[in-house]
C-alpha cells in the first residue's frame, strides 16, 4: 500500500464527518442568512438579515459582553494554571489526593457547576447567607449582583473553575519536561527567586500554553449553556442571542439567526488566524 | 568514612532557610486555595438535594426531605430514563470516536505529507468554531433525512465537538511513537495482530484513554446540540437539569446535578494516572 | 581566590532511605581545579549543587574562606554552575543568555556589553551576539555556558561533566580552553565527571566517591601509584591484584616470594598491586615467576597479554613486537620490580 493511500484511508472517515457537519452546516447557514430558504418557498437572496444585525445596538451590547466574557475567563485562567501548577509540581505529602481533587473539574460538567454558582452566588446564596450571619449584610438586597449580572462574573467563574486544571496540566507537563535545571542555574547565576520565575520560567512556560488558550477563548466565545443560565436576558452572549432568533416562531427571523451564527464563525475565525500569527512572531523571534 | 552511615539516620537535623519556609507557606496556602476552590461549588447540591425548605437567611436546610431523591426514583420523572439515554448516546459517541479518531490520529501524528495543514485546520475547526453556529446551518438538513427528533442524529451532531479532541490527543500520543518498536517486534517474529497488541497498543493506550475520556464527557455534558438536533424528543440527563436549573426547584435541580456528575467521578477515578504529566496522555493538547 | 572546605557533609533526600552523599570532608585550596570522580549514582553532582547552593545541606558545612555558606542562598554565593548539557535559555539570543547573570544584578546595559564582548572574545566567538542557542554546535554551547559563568567574575567555577557530551577531538580543545580560563582567571574550580582520564587530564586533585563516599583524595599519581584500596585501583583501571601475607620487606604469595621495598603496612594478610606497564615481561632474575598466557591483544603501540596469575586474571603491557614464544597458551616469565609493588592492607 503506498503511503498517500494509507494516509487516505486513516484520514477519511473522520474528514468526512467533520466536513460533512462543520462546512455543510456552515455553507447552509450562509444560505439561509441570505434568505435562500427553498422550505418555505423563499428564493430570492438578500443582505437584509446581515444590514438589520449591524444596525442593532443589541447585537453590539452582546458582542462586547461576549468578548469581555471571555477574555477575562482567558487571561485569569493563564494567570492562575500557572501559579497552581508551580504549586502542584513539587513534592509534598497528600500530593496525590490534591492531584485527584486538581484534576476533578476537568470532568465535571460545566452545567452542575453553573448550577452550583448559582447557589453560592445568588442574592439568596450561600455566600449571601454566610454574609448575613456574620452580620456584613442585614438584608439579602444588599449582597452583590454576581449571577444574571452585567459583567458576567457568575460565568466567569465557572469557565475558570472548568478551565484552570486543565490549562494546569499542561503548564505542569511543561514544567515536568523543562525539569529544575534551569531555575537552579539561573539561582547559581545570581537570578533571585522572582527573577528566575520572570526571566526563566516565565519564557519557557508561555509558549508552551499560548495554543491552548485560543481554544479556552474560542470555547468561551462560542458557548451556550453557562451563559444561558446564568446571564442577563439582555444584553445576552452572541450564542444565546442568536438561538433565541433561530427559536422565533417567526420564521422571518430564521436568515437574522443565521446571519449572527455566520458571523459568529467568521468572526472567531479571523480572531484566531491573527492570533496564531501573533504567536508565531513572538515565539518565532524567541 | 563508613561510621557515617549510621550518624546520618539519626542526625539528621533538618534545616530550613527561611526563605524556603516563605515559599512552602505559599505553596500551601494555593494548595488550600485548590482544594476549596474545587470543592466549594459542589456543597450547596449536596445540601439542598436533601432540603425541603431552605429559606434566606438559613445556613443549612430549614427542614430535611427525601422528595428530590425520591422524585428522581419514580419512574414516572423518566430521569432514570434519561440517565440511559444519556449514556447510550454518550458512549456510542465515544465509540465512533475511537474507530474513527486512532486511524486520524495515527495519520497525523506519524505521517508528513501534502496538505497536513489543511486537514489539520479541518479537524481543529470544530474546537474553535461552536457547534451551535454550524448545527443551526444544517438543522433543516437533519429534518429532511428523519434525523431529526432521534438518538441517531443527536449521535452524529455530538461526534462534531468531540473527534476533536480525540484526534488531538491520538496525534499526541502516535506523534511520540516511534515505528521502529513495530519493525523490530515484526523482525523478531510477531506477527501484524500481536505487534498491534503488544507493542503499539500500550504505547497508545494513554492516548485513547484520555481522547475517550474528553469524548465521552463532551456528548454527556451537551445541551444545545441535542436540543437543536433532538428537538425536546430525545431527553438526556442535560434537557432536563436544563429544565429545573430553571424552574426555580433547588432541590430536584441539586440532585440531578448530583447523579449527573457520578459518571464523570468514575471516569476521573479510572483516567486520573493517565491525565498528568508523564504517561504523555494529554501531551497532544500542549502542541495545537 | 577562595579555598573551600567541606565539613561532614551529607544530604538525604525527602523520602530517601539512604543518604547521597555521606559525611564527606574536602579541602579545595584558592585557584585549585578539583575534580569529583566516581560513577554515576556516587553523590558527586549532589555535592557540586551542595557547594553552589542549589542543594539543600542536611547536615554538615560548606565553608568559603573559613565563612558558613550553607545559608546563603545560591545567588548570593557567587559559586555558578555550568551544567553538563549547557541550558542555554533557548529563548534568548548569545548576548542575553552571556548577560544574564549581570542582568540579575542590574548591571548597566552599556558595561553588560562591553563585557559580554569580552567574554565571547575570551571563548573564541566573536561575533556571535545575535544567534541563538539552536544555530550553535555542542562545542560551541559549552564555550558559551562557560562564558556565560565567567562573566560575573565568580568565586568557585562548578563544572558538572564539562566534556562529556562532546565529540572526542573537541574534548581536547575544550580541554585545553578549560585549563587556559581556570589558569588566567585563577578561579577555583570543581567539576564532576565520572571518566577517570578526564580527571587525571584535567585535575590539580582527585576526590574519588563510591555510595556518597569519599575514597581518596590526592593528585592523579597518587591514584595510579598509591591506591588506597582494590577499588579505586580497579576504578583506575588495574586489576593485578594478588593475595599474599607480608613479613617484614617479604610478601609469601601462593605462587612465591616477593621482595618488597618497607612500608607502613603491618605486618598480616596484604593484598599486591602492580600497574600492567611495571611488570617486566621474560624477565627470570629477582621477583620473578612463570604464568601462562591466555590471550593476547596487539593494540597498536602496545600489546596486552592476559596472564593467569594464581587465582587471578592479571593484564601486562609489553612490546607491541611479540615473539613466538609469548605464543597464547604458552607460559611466559615475568618480574615484578620491587619498587613498583603497591602494597594493600586486607
Amino acid at each position: 500500500m503506498s503511503k498517500r493511500l494509507t494516509i487516505t484511508l486513516l484520514l477519511s472517515p473522520a474528514i468526512l464527518i467533520i466536513v460533512t457537519l462543520f462546512i455543510g452546516g456552515f455553507l447552509f447557514g450562509l444560505f439561509q442568512s441570505f434568505g435562500y430558504m427553498p422550505i418555505i418557498g423563499q428564493h430570492d437572496m438578500s443582505l437584509d438579515a446581515y444590514r438589520n444585525m449591524f444596525t442593532d445596538t443589541k447585537f453590539f451590547g452582546s458582542l462586547f459582553l461576549t468578548l469581555w466574557i471571555s477574555l477575562a475567563a482567558t487571561i485569569l485562567t493563564i494567570i492562575f494554571a500557572i501559579i497552581t501548577a508551580l504549586a502542584m509540581r513539587q513534592t509534598f505529602k497528600g500530593r496525590r489526593i490534591i492531584n485527584f481533587l486538581y484534576q476533578f473539574p476537568i470532568t465535571i460538567p460545566h452545567l452542575v457547576i453553573a448550577v452550583g454558582a448559582m447557589l453560592l452566588f445568588s442574592q439568596s446564596g450561600m455566600f449571601a447567607r454566610i454574609f448575613y450571619a456574620l452580620g456584613i449584610i442585614s438584608d439579602q438586597s444588599q449582597f452583590p449582583i454576581l449571577v444574571y449580572d452585567n459583567l458576567g462574573i457568575g460565568i466567569i467563574y465557572v469557565y475558570l473553575w472548568k478551565q484552570i486544571p486543565f490549562m494546569g496540566l499542561i503548564v505542569i507537563s511543561i514544567l515536568q519536561s523543562v525539569g529544575n535545571d534551569y531555575e537552579e542555574l539561573a539561582r547559581s547565576l545570581g537570578a533571585n527567586r522572582w527573577q528566575t520565575f520572570r526571566y526563566v520560567l516565565l519564557p519557557l512556560i508561555v509558549p508552551g500554553i499560548l495554543p491552548i488558550s485560543i481554544i479556552c477563548f474560542a470555547y468561551t466565545f462560542g458557548s451556550f449553556e453557562v451563559p444561558y443560565l446564568l446571564g442577563k436576558p439582555f444584553p445576552a452572549v452572541l450564542s444565546v442571542l442568536a438561538y433565541r432568533l433561530f427559536e422565533d416562531v417567526d420564521l422571518n427571523a430564521r436568515p437574522e439567526a443565521m446571519a449572527m451564527a455566520v458571523f459568529i464563525a467568521v468572526f472567531i475565525s479571523i480572531l484566531v488566524i491573527f492570533y496564531k500569527k501573533l504567536i508565531k512572531r513572538i515565539t518565532g523571534r524567541t | 568514612m563508613s561510621q557515617s552511615a549510621g550518624l546520618s539516620k539519626t542526625g539528621v537535623i533538618k534545616k530550613q532557610s527561611h526563605k524556603q519556609r516563605q515559599s512552602n507557606v505559599m505553596r500551601n496556602i494555593v494548595l488550600l486555595g485548590i482544594i476549596v476552590g474545587v470543592i466549594l461549588p459542589m456543597i450547596p447540591q449536596l445540601l439542598w438535594s436533601f432540603s425541603f425548605r431552605w429559606y434566606f437567611p438559613s445556613l443549612l436546610p430549614t427542614e430535611l426531605s427525601s422528595r428530590a431523591w425520591v422524585y428522581v426514583a419514580n419512574p414516572n420523572s423518566k430521569i432514570l430514563e434519561s440517565f440511559i439515554v444519556s449514556l447510550i448516546i454518550a458512549l456510542s459517541v465515544t465509540a465512533i470516536g475511537i474507530v474513527v479518531g486512532v486511524p486520524a490520529g495515527k495519520a497525523l501524528g506519524m505521517y508528513k505529507f501534502r496538505g497536513k495543514e489543511l486537514i489539520e485546520l479541518i479537524i481543529l475547526a470544530p474546537t474553535i468554531v461552536p457547534g451551535l453556529a454550524v448545527i443551526m446551518g444544517i438543522q433543516i438538513l437533519f429534518i429532511r433525512f428523519g434525523l431529526s427528533d432521534n438518538i441517531v442524529g443527536v449521535i452524529i451532531v455530538h461526534l462534531l465537538p468531540s473527534l476533536p479532541y480525540m484526534i488531538i490527543s491520538m496525534a499526541g500520543v502516535f506523534a511520540n511513537y516511534d515505528p521502529q518498536f513495530e519493525e523490530q517486534a515484526r523482525s523478531l517474529g510477531a506477527n501484524a495482530i500481536k505487534t498491534f497488541y503488544y507493542i503499539t497498543l500500550p504505547v497508545i493506550f494513554p492516548g485513547i484513554v484520555v481522547g475517550a475520556m474528553f469524548t465521552f464527557l463532551i456528548s454527556w455534558s451537551q445541551y444545545i446540540l441535542t436540543i437543536m438536533v433532538g428537538g425536546g424528543r430525545v431527553i438526556t440527563l442535560p434537557v432536563l437539569l436544563f429544565s429545573f436549573a430553571g424552574s426555580g426547584d433547588n432541590a430536584i435541580a441539586s440532585a440531578l446535578s448530583i447523579i449527573f456528575v457520578l459518571p464523570a467521578i468514575v471516569i476521573l477515578i479510572v483516567t486520573s494516572k493517565y491525565l498528568s504529566g508523564k504517561s504523555g496522555g494529554m501531551g497532544g493538547f500542549g502542541s495545537i | 581566590m577562595t579555598d573551600v572546605k567541606l565539613r561532614n557533609l551529607e544530604k538525604v533526600y525527602d523520602g530517601a532511605s539512604e543518604p547521597s552523599v555521606k559525611n564527606l570532608s574536602l579541602d579545595i585550596n584558592a585557584g585549585e581545579l578539583v575534580a569529583l570522580l566516581g560513577p554515576s549514582g556516587c553523590g558527586k553532582t549532589t555535592t557540586l549543587k551542595m557547594v553552589g547552593g542549589l542543594h539543600d545541606v542536611t547536615s554538615g558545612e560548606v565553608l568559603f574562606n573559613g565563612v558558613r555558606v550553607n545559608d546563603i542562598r545560591p545567588e548570593k554565593r557567587e559559586a555558578v554552575m555550568v551544567y553538563q548539557n549547557y541550558l542555554l535559555f533557548p529563548y534568548m539570543t548569545i548576548e542575553d543568555n552571556i548577560g544574564f547573570g549581570l542582568k540579575m544584578r542590574h548591571v548597566d546595559k552599556k558595561e553588560i556589553k562591553k563585557r559580554v564582548g569580552e567574554m565571547l572574545s575570551l571563548v573564541r566567538l566573536e561575533g556571535f551576539e545575535t544567534r541563538k542557542p539552536a544555530q550553535l554546535s555542542g562545542g560551541q554551547k559549552q564555550r558559551i555556558a562557560l562564558a556565560r559563568a565567567l562573566i560575573i567574575r565568580p568565586k568557585i567555577l562548578l563544572l558538572d561533566e564539562p566534556l562529556s557530551n562532546l565529540d572526542a577531538h573537541l574534548r581536547d580543545e575544550m580541554r585545553e580552553m578549560i585549563l587556559k580560563i581556570h589558569k588566567s582567571f585563577g578561579v577555583t574550580t570543581i567539576f564532576v565527571t565520572h571518566d577517570q582520564e578526564e580527571a587525571v587530564l584535567l585535575a590539580d586533585r582527585i576526590a574519588l566517591m563510591f555510595n556518597g563516599e569519599l575514597h581518596q583524595y590526592g593528585s592523579p599519581q597518587e591514584f595510579y601509584e598509591k591506591p588506597v584500596s582494590k577499588k579505586v585501583a580497579a576504578f583506575f583501571g588495574n586489576e593485578n591484584f594478588l593475595a599474599g601475607v607480608k613479613t617484614g620487606a617479604t610478601v609469601k604469595t601462593e605462587i612465591g616470594d616477593f621482595d618488597v621495598e618497607k612500608s607502613d603496612v603491618p605486618d598480616g594478610k596484604v593484598t599486591i598491586v602492580i600497574r600492567p606497564e611495571s611488570i617486566v615481561l621474560g624477565d627470570t632474575g629477582h621477583n620473578s615467576f612463570q604464568a601462562p598466557i591466555n590471550r593476547r591483544i596487539y593494540m597498536g603501540t602496545y600489546t596486552r597479554y592476559d596472564v593467569r596469575v594464581g587465582g587471578n586474571a592479571w593484564n601486562v603491557i609489553g612490546d607491541p613486537n611479540y615473539t613466538e614464544e609469548y605464543d597464547e597458551g604458552r607460559n611466559a616469565s615475568f618480574s615484578l620490580p620491587k619498587e613498583k609493588i603497591w602494597i594493600l592492607e586486607e
